[in-house]
């Protein structure tokens, strides 16, 4: 799509910066700016000095399910509502506002990021598809991310009731089993 | 004489402190990126606007009251349990993603009865 308003392309070539900076994939970026391909891939060498990641994205809801990662993708979550029910913003801007807001909090308690900002984006658009919601833990009140059409009447997440084996890697992302939805 | 005229003299002088302190944090926050500083600050757009219009005069006059201005964002039990368990949850099997716990159950609280 050819842009018209060169106001309009500053503001989209500064959007894919920022993305770049925080480490999105050439996807992220060809979806959410009007820019060509090749200015895109120009941008991503001369912000990040090479070339971009190739490969399909993670396509499957089942990584936020998992113990640690859901956790994180929860936090970020919740931020992002936070952000949209409080101000209104372009929902690519709304995730990197709450993705750096999610880095800061993690950073703040000496934890490594497990979420990536594509991974980010990708929830944002499951949750936009409605595949992926938000439920209450009925032990802290708090969100967590669970699939839509799960059973969760009686929720309770993953930090209330670890599962067994939950912390015991040495930091190592493992397939941890599900917490318990049913 | 004076300490008997205003006994609570440096207790003021250090509310004014924080008041002023927390004003010209908030007017920084909210010049700088709004939508993050709405998420911080947990206040209303609103209420964001008023601060970010204070000229430094206002700014000081509001500062010099004997009443603090800012006030606990949190106050249920869950939020504090989780806070303060938060040291002894590191020690134990969960590791260090319990830290999180009282990240995720504040960021989901929407404060300024929103």
């Amino acid at each position: 799509m050819r842009i018209k308003s060169i106001v309009s392309e500053s503001r989209q070539i500064q959007r894919a910066i920022a993305l770049i900076k925080l480490g999105a994939r050439l996807q992220v970026l060809e979806s959410e700016t009007d820019l060509s391909y090749e200015r895109l891939l120009r941008l991503y060498k001369e912000v990040q000095g090479e070339s971009p990641a190739r490969g399909m994205l993670p396509f499957s809801t089942d990584w936020f399910m998992t113990w640690q990662p859901n956790i994180h993708s929860s936090l970020f979550l919740n931020i992002y509502e936070y952000l949209n029910k409080t101000t209104a913003l372009e929902e690519i801007d709304a995730i990197i506002k709450a993705f750096e807001l999610y880095l800061e909090q993690v950073k703040a308690q000496e934890i490594e990021p497990m979420l990536s900002v594509t991974r980010a984006w990708r929830l944002v658009k499951f949750v936009d598809a409605g595949m992926v919601t938000l439920t209450s833990c009925g032990k802290c009140s708090g969100k967590f991310v669970t699939h839509t059409y799960d059973l969760t009447a009686d929720y309770v997440c993953g930090l209330c009731e670890p599962p067994a084996r939950a912390g015991k890697g040495k930091g190592i992302v493992r397939k941890l089993e599900e917490p318990v939805t049913h | 004489m004076t300490a008997v005229a205003f006994p609570n003299e440096q207790l003021l002088e250090e509310i004014r402190e924080v008041n002023l302190a927390y004003l010209v944090l908030a007017q920084h926050m909210i010049r700088a990126d709004k939508a993050q500083a709405l998420y911080r600050l947990g206040v209303s757009e609103e209420v964001a606007s008023v601060i970010d219009q204070l000229t430094p005069a206002q700014l000081m006059r509001i500062a010099g009251a004997n009443q603090l201005i800012c006030r606990f964002r949190f106050d249920d039990d869950m939020v504090w349990s989780l806070l303060t368990s938060h040291s002894k949850a590191k020690s134990t099997g969960t590791g260090a993603v319990a830290g999180l716990h009282a990240n995720i159950v504040m960021a989901g609280q929407l404060t300024d009865g929103q």
